[in-house]
């Protein structure tokens, strides 16, 4: 955050453009590996199969969407995962012993999901507590809370006309999963580039003192970011309960590595002040069509892992080295 | 004064969240409470007519259905052996786990049956014991040291052979020998439940059954939500998969969803059911072969486990040696036996009251 706060105004307006290539520059290679992928296997570039990798990723998209917000202001938020999980866990507990409607269940949800983002929001631009600190110590809590409702066990079988949000298909043409990602996505899209919440996001990522200085209210944006994120994390987990058709402890496990890395892939900055939807959109299908890769090839589970990291560190080397060029 | 508003509700937060933790050890710590009221007078007229011997027990969690069968077999068999029980449970804890185990051998019990936490940390307290000549027999999980008198645990290896075993069978059945394509879920890398069930597996496969194809070996985590992607990508690169098998029951259940949402489920006995085999017993896989969508769960035993702990602390207190690794014996569970009474994952959720 420091760093980039230091650039001055007039270089940070003359990175539009290799903001551009870079954008491209990912999207080059989601193309290349799809190509590849295509070549090295027949059955890649089916209908079946990239609706199957957008279904997929519909709990991860939807999360990363929040999180590329929170990275944009120069925070981080490290719960997400566990906050799904809690969200998923509650959610099935209010329809399966509750009696709850799944309709109202869902909206529940985004509400448990709303009240978590908005507390860690305060917490972090009003007590001034560091983003990594209080979302870490959410990560815990959300989990631990999860394990306590959960005792262990799974809450299963969830009413089946609600696997038609994360199975099925609207017309029966287009997964329903699919539309909900995308419309969460062009509100995301929306409020970034055409709001002034959005630009006030950048601004504060950009230079915190001089945001505050012009006149926003940096608090609150900070934490319309964090429950942004939060009602993300609501939305993700009905999805992903109406997928499995139940609430695991397990949930969400690892959801934020997958949530950053897809930002910061996307040429998210974790310094700030820099992020888009679309290239956030672009680092999902990349880590998801990885996934769905390394399966259909039957690559060795060990060496999965080494690629998705692989990934990672080359697209924050050229993020990082680009950064570097600037100020120079 | 926003500023005192703010300060407050994160107090208020804190309060909240400590009166959450508080009460959750209280409530947990209750329900033992109870049980051994309620079954302390059978225990103190059994032990009346047979020696008196006190057998502290020391659990790592309760909030594992696993560990909760494991307590039903030693508080049981304990009662039916006239042996009294000291029982604590660590919450998952290792330093509650350690003054707990220090707690047991101050007030002098005859012998300890313990679910390690951590193979490495428990090595101190149960050098206590030792010194104490206390016998320490441990369950499910062991110690790194070797100074224990017993550790019984389930031979994941075997198990592993079992499912290959099964698989074949059911191939058999289905071609009149044993061939076709298989599909291996695997478990979080890196443990050594996964590493002993995918090399029982593989092995009897690659030594008795050359004619099956293992097709697909992907890691499923021991994760519904990652085993349903994965088996969904692997269903689109292999159409033609006969069977498929999973490290743990959460990895067939989620490859049952992939099957599934990828409208090929068909239920045991129609005509292109892929085979599912998981191991653990799980109360949702138990239901699952009830409904004819997974064929068969190799179910490890905690009760029995709990309960052959006990029978072992009192062959050693009567004065005889005992094995030091002890197999717990698995149990392979299909439609005709899922709904046993004495499958753990019935009787823990019947403990449970869920």
């Amino acid at each position: 955050m420091k760093k980039a706060a230091m650039v001055p105004t007039e270089l940070r307006k003359t990175s539009g453009a290799s903001n551009f290539i870079a954008k491209n520059m990912m999207l080059i290679a989601l193309i290349g590996l799809c190509a590849l992928l295509a070549i090295l296997n027949s059955r890649f570039l089916t209908v079946t199969n990239l609706y199957n990798v957008l279904i997929q990723n519909t709990t991860v998209g939807i999360v990363a969407i929040g999180m590329t917000f929170v990275i944009i202001t120069g925070g981080i938020d490290l719960s997400v995962g566990s906050v799904v999980a809690l969200c998923s866990a509650l959610g099935a507990g209010m329809i399966k012993h509750g009696g709850l409607p799944w309709g109202a269940a869902f909206v529940g949800m985004v509400g448990i999901g709303i009240g978590i983002g908005l507390s860690q929001g305060l917490l972090i631009s009003r007590v001034k507590m560091p983003a990594f600190i209080v979302t870490l110590g959410m990560m815990g809590i959300a989990r631990g809370l999860t394990m306590v409702y959960l005792q262990g066990m799974t809450i299963a079988g969830l009413p089946t006309e609600m696997q038609f949000v994360g199975n099925g298909y609207i017309g029966g043409v287009v997964p329903t999963a699919v539309v909900i990602l995308l419309s969460v996505f062009i509100v995301g899209f929306y409020l970034l580039k055409y709001t002034s919440f959005g630009r006030a996001l950048y601004s504060l990522g950009g230079n915190r003192e001089a945001t505050e200085l012009s006149g926003i209210n940096v608090k609150r944006v900070e934490t319309m970011a964090y429950t942004f994120n939060g009602m993300a994390c609501g939305i993700g987990a009905i999805i992903l309960i109406s997928r499995l058709g139940s609430a695991i402890t397990t949930a969400g496990e690892g959801l934020e590595l997958d949530a950053i890395g897809a930002a910061v892939i996307g040429g998210a900055s974790l310094a700030g002040g820099r992020g888009t939807m679309l290239g956030t959109f672009i680092g999902v299908m990349i880590l998801g069509v990885l996934n769905n890769g390394m399966n259909i090839l039957n690559v060795d589970p060990f060496f999965s892992d080494f690629v998705r990291g692989m990934v990672i560190i080359v697209a924050v080397l050229i993020d990082t080295l680009r950064t570097r060029s600037e100020i120079k | 004064m926003k500023k005192v508003l703010l300060i407050a509700l994160a107090i208020a937060m804190v309060v909240s969240l400590a009166a959450c933790n508080q009460t959750t050890p209280a409530q947990s710590s209750e329900a033992p409470a109870s049980q051994e009221a309620s079954q302390a007078p059978a225990s103190e007229s059994a032990a009346a007519a047979s020696e008196e011997f006190t057998i502290g027990f020391s659990q790592s969690t309760l909030t594992n259905a696993f560990f909760v069968g494991m307590r039903i077999g030693v508080l049981d068999e304990a009662e039916a052996k006239g042996v009294k029980v000291v029982e604590v449970n660590a919450n998952g804890d290792i330093a509650t786990q350690t003054s707990q185990m220090e707690d047991l051998i101050s007030q002098g019990v005859d012998a300890i049956i313990s679910n390690p936490i951590d193979s490495d940390a428990i090595v101190p307290s149960e050098q206590k014991a030792v010194d104490a000549k206390i016998p320490v027999i441990y369950c499910d999980r062991g110690s790194s040291s070797g100074n224990y008198t017993s550790f019984i645990a389930t031979d994941n290896v075997a198990m592993g052979a079992i499912a290959a075993d099964k698989i074949a069978e059911f191939l058999t059945e289905k071609y009149g020998e044993p061939k076709g394509n298989v599909v291996e879920i695997q478990g979080l890398m890196g443990t050594s439940a996964a590493k002993d069930r995918g090399q029982g597996f593989n092995d009897q496969i690659a030594a008795k059954y050359p004619d099956i194809t293992i097709v697909a070996s992907q890691a499923g985590d021991f994760n519904q939500e990652t085993s349903l992607n994965v088996m969904t990508n692997i269903l689109q690169a292999n159409p033609d998969i006969d069977a498929v098998y999973g490290h743990n029951d959460d990895c067939t259940l989620g490859a049952a969803k992939a099957i599934e949402a990828a409208g090929k489920m068909k239920l045991t006995g129609e005509d292109g059911h892929i085979y599912i085999i998981g191991i653990d017993g799980i109360m949702d896989a138990l239901n699952a072969i009830k409904d004819g969508k997974i064929d068969v769960t190799i179910a490890q035993d905690p009760v029995g486990m709990g309960a052959n702990a006990v029978d072992l602390a009192v062959q050693v207190l009567g004065g005889e040696t005992v094995e030091k690794n002890v197999k717990q014996p698995f149990k392979v569970l299909d439609a005709s036996n899922c709904m046993d009474e004495t499958n753990w994952a019935i009787a823990a959720a019947a403990q449970m009251g869920s």
